[in-house]
């Protein structure tokens, strides 16, 4: 079965019929985005792979929990933060935002190139002293391009909270930026 | 005239390319700091770690070692035809479960079991002792013991084994 054109459910349906492609083709169509978002939301580098795989184990293992009404990709977006959130933990409370050459945003002019490098750092640093819900938001938003409705199924919350969260993420980010 | 929330609103779609600013936004993100400072902001959220690479193949394979290993615990009961019948005989179960234990949780502390297993041990003894010999055994249990059943002791052979057993419970400290 190719991926093409396959919704997720129906590749979910097909590995819960036992089809082991469907589970490999989910994690090839995720994978990168989980990478990117736990890379954003604090996880070091090395972290990246075995949170990508624990989020897909988690998730094949539990699909009972995703009840089929909000994204497969934000119900995996819930899983990643819950995982996330326990490493923060165990490492008791440090998270670390790495900033890389392939982070900050291209630019013909040296200048722009310039001032989106320190944009890019300082964002970073900015995403580091939101409270957690509004750098998912954010992140989910912006980076990942979900609507507030796919956020709030992800995080369990409201289409509303989500709104609000991401206006105060902006908000202090601006603060931090000015 | 721009509405200012309404551009911001449409901003992380423009950051990925899925929408694009007409001239008049173009204009306005030039004069307009907040709205700027804003787009400066999301534009570089959007290119976030953009370039980490996770090695697809490597976590897909490790996933279905790991899933092969550890079958989905749904299976165990969705797959089984006659699960209703499981779940009813689970919850029957765990009210039999129950009904037995409440009498337990009711039951004297370990202490005053090990003394019921006492009593129970020598009844058939203190049958066969005479007066002197009950006291000198309800002596044994100490100072107290004897005081509170010296007026007692004559008339422990009128006592039923239950009531035998409440004394010496009540000697162990009742």
């Amino acid at each position: 079965m190719g991926a093409e054109g396959v919704t997720d459910p129906e590749l979910v349906a097909a590995w819960r019929s036992g089809d082991e492609r469907a589970a490999g083709q989910l994690v090839h169509r995720h994978a990168a985005a989980l990478g990117r978002y736990l890379a954003a939301a604090g996880a070091t580098s090395a972290d990246v792979d075995d949170l990508v795989q624990d989020t897909f184990f988690k998730a094949f293992r539990g699909l009972d929990g995703w009840r089929g009404d909000g994204s497969f990709r934000g119900w995996l977006f819930r899983i990643a933060g819950n995982l996330l959130k326990d490493r923060f933990r165990q490492n008791k409370g440090r998270i670390f935002l790495e900033i890389e050459e392939h982070d900050i945003a291209d630019s013909a002019d040296p200048a722009g190139e310039l001032a989106a490098d320190e944009t890019g750092r300082l964002l970073q640093q900015g995403l580091l002293r939101l409270p957690r819900l509004q750098r998912e938001v954010f992140l989910l938003r912006v980076q990942q391009g979900l609507e507030y409705a796919e956020i709030a199924s992800a995080l369990g919350s409201t289409t509303g909270a989500a709104r609000v969260h991401y206006h105060h993420a902006v908000k202090r980010l601006k603060e931090l930026l000015a | 005239m721009i509405d200012c929330a309404a551009m911001r609103d449409r901003m992380p779609e423009a950051a990925r390319g899925t929408v694009s600013w007409t001239g008049a936004e173009v204009a306005h993100l030039a004069t307009c700091a907040d709205c700027a400072l804003e787009w400066r902001i999301v534009r570089a959220g959007a290119q976030l770690h953009a370039g980490t690479a996770v090695a697809a193949d490597r976590v897909a394979a490790a996933v279905m070692a790991r899933l092969r290993a550890a079958p989905p615990e749904r299976s165990v009961i969705r797959r089984l035809p006659w699960r209703g019948s499981v779940i009813g005989l689970l919850a029957a179960a765990a009210s039999v479960v129950l009904i037995l234990s409440a009498p337990r949780l009711q039951r004297p502390r370990a202490g005053n079991a090990s003394d019921t297993a006492t009593a129970l041990a020598i009844l058939p003894e203190l049958q066969a002792l005479d007066d002197g010999q009950l006291r000198s055994v309800l002596q044994s249990l100490g100072s107290t013991a004897a005081d509170a059943t010296s007026g007692v002791v004559p008339h422990l052979e009128d006592l039923t084994d239950s009531e035998l057993q409440l004394l010496l419970h009540s000697q162990g400290g009742e």
